[in-house]
């Protein structure tokens, strides 16, 4: 900014020295140097006005000052490698208990989604329906590829079944009538996706004297409820943890803050904005969240490779196939990502919270 | 360059820095600010870089009115003002290069910009061949002259020196308050606190003298 004269040029070229007329160019980087003789004096409170020079701000000095502070700000972290490896591994198993628990979670649900087990149809049917509708449905059922089994319970056989079950006697002798409705029950091919057996209920629901269908599948209901729940729960643990490392990276921050004070003092002193004071302490926050999301993907891994071997147990005594897969790319890309924001954020709050003392702004 | 306009700071608890001070202080002009400790001096010096704002009346450097000016604007203003400590204020894990450079960064030069600018301004302190020296290795006078090459890299339009020669011995304080002379020939308005009233004295240039916040006397060059 021109603060001190106004009609400070500042076209194309990233910056241009303005006085010109004593022919002192940046490129000799004198002019500051050589000084004038005594005579150029009477003229000199008038160059005095203009002999700043203009320095924009080009995409090459913004580049190349950003790499040289992220890398001076990485050199004050690997010169104390005990105390950042601490606090990056503080972070790490911040970062390292949700991931795990969202991996556990999704292995789990793939465990269920490839279940073989065997789950029942039970078609209910009219009352009073006719026995060769009943034949028919039996004689479609038997033809479906996807159908195994087929049982018939009549009407007379559930009532008896209820009776011996509930210890009751004579219920329709009371009743007047059977309430229980004729059922055929159907057992799946274990092939059958529970894609296609949903279809299939709708395609059923449809038939002549049909009145109800029912997929027994409450298990993998209650499961999916479960994973769905541990889901939730691992994002909620995420977003605590995620406000720890926030919390880890703005007090190392501080520290660093408070050991650098006169550094910012007279970074200040001599014009740095607030964003360029921060700018280290920024880097060093990033430095950290990255180091300690690369560190969480090590534990995770290990952990995964020690867990796997019970994980196969467990899938061989539910006779499944199944392999532990680790996080895959996406997940640790969140977890980069994650830890830069949480790295920036934590920085910031901290300079916030503390060049309040130190700029005197 | 500095105008002040019955100036006033008073602080928290009833102390008086500066009490109805007015002077005015021209473009490219050397003024001597002097006056026994605690007179207002660096008082005087902190209202003028910002570092403290008036409690009473204005302040206007290079034409602008200090109290109108945003705190988001200061750091920009600090850039057209070079100071000069009596501790020096250097960064001592950063090499005598990358101190002087400083500033340079902080106006958006890329560091390979700045080489020609900081050989310069070192040349002219005649410490280039320290330039890769950490400041601990340099004896007290040439950490002084550090801070002076520090505070003109950038070309400033104003130089302002709070005690630069209270460690120095008497030859030392003489370069020293040479270079500052060579400064303003070349047009920078330079204003240095000093309470050397011998060598004050013998540089011949205008003195302000403050007494308990007030200013006493201005003499203009004999």
């Amino acid at each position: 900014m021109s603060l001190f004269s106004k009609n400070r040029r500042q076209q194309n070229g990233r910056r241009h020295t303005v006085d010109e007329q004593t022919g002192m160019g940046k490129t000799t980087g004198k002019s500051a140097g050589s000084f004038v003789p005594k005579e150029a004096h009477k003229d000199a409170h008038k160059r005095g006005a203009n002999r700043q020079t203009v320095a924009t701000l080009t995409l090459h000095s913004f580049v190349s000052l950003h790499r040289q502070v992220g890398r001076d700000a990485l050199t004050r972290l690997l010169n104390n490698p005990v105390a950042s490896l601490l606090n990056s591994l503080l972070i790490a198993v911040a970062f390292s208990l949700p991931v795990l628990l969202f991996v556990l979670v999704s292995n789990v649900q793939v465990l269920g989604a490839a279940w073989d087990g065997q789950p029942k149809i039970s078609i209910y049917l009219n009352h009073g329906v006719s026995q060769k509708i009943i034949d028919q449905r039996i004689a479609d059922y038997r033809q479906d590829p996807l159908i195994k089994e087929v049982v018939y319970l009549s009407p007379e056989q559930g009532v008896n079944d209820f009776q011996q079950k509930a210890g009751l006697q004579d219920v329709i002798s009371q009743l007047g009538f059977n309430p229980l409705p004729g059922v055929i029950a159907l057992l799946p091919v274990s092939e059958a996706s529970f894609e296609q057996l949903d279809d299939a209920v709708v395609h059923y629901q449809q038939m002549e004297g049909v009145d109800q269908v029912r997929l027994d599948r409450q298990w993998v209901q209650r499961l999916q409820a479960i994973l769905t729940m541990l889901e939730r729960f691992a994002v909620m643990l995420g977003g605590i943890l995620g406000l720890t490392v926030v919390l880890v990276i703005s007090n190392t921050v501080r520290l660093s803050i408070e050991s650098r004070r006169d550094e910012i003092k007279i970074i200040s002193m001599v014009g740095g904005t607030r964003g360029f004071i921060a700018m280290p302490f920024i880097y060093m926050g990033i430095w950290y969240g990255v180091i300690g999301a690369i560190l969480a993907q090590v534990i995770v891994f290990s952990l995964l490779a020690v867990l796997s071997h019970e994980m196969m147990n467990i899938a061989g005594l539910y006779n499944s196939e199944m392999v532990l897969s680790g996080p895959g790319f996406g997940v640790l890309g969140v977890l980069l990502l994650a830890g830069i924001a949480f790295g920036v954020l934590g920085a910031m709050s901290s300079c916030y919270r503390h060049f309040q003392a130190l700029v005197p702004d | 360059m500095i105008r002040f306009d019955g100036v006033s700071k008073r602080y928290p608890g009833g102390h008086v820095g500066l009490e109805q001070v007015s002077f005015h202080l021209e473009r490219g002009e050397i003024a001597f600010l002097t006056g026994h400790s605690g007179a207002g001096k660096s008082t005087l010096m902190k209202l003028i870089m910002l570092l403290e704002r008036a409690s009473a009346g204005q302040v206007w450097v290079g034409g602008h009115n200090l109290r109108a000016l945003k705190n988001s604007r200061i750091p920009y203003l600090r850039r057209n003002i070079g100071v000069v400590f009596q501790d020096h204020q250097l960064l001592f894990d950063r090499t005598v290069f990358e101190n002087v450079a400083l500033p340079l960064l902080i106006a958006g030069y890329s560091p390979s910009d700045c080489a020609g600018r900081v050989r310069a301004a070192l040349d002219m302190v005649g410490l280039l061949s320290k330039e890769k020296l950490l400041p601990v290795a340099l004896s007290g006078g040439e950490q002084q002259r550090v801070g002076l090459a520090r505070a003109v890299v950038n070309r400033p339009a104003l130089i302002l020196a709070d005690e630069p020669t209270g460690n120095l011995d008497p030859q030392l304080s003489t370069e020293i308050m040479k270079l500052f002379e060579n400064f303003n020939q070349v047009g920078v308005t330079v204003l240095i606190a000093s309470h050397d009233l011998a060598l004050v004295a013998r540089m011949r240039h205008r003195i302000l003298t403050l007494d308990h916040g007030r200013l006493v006397a201005d003499q203009e060059v004999q």
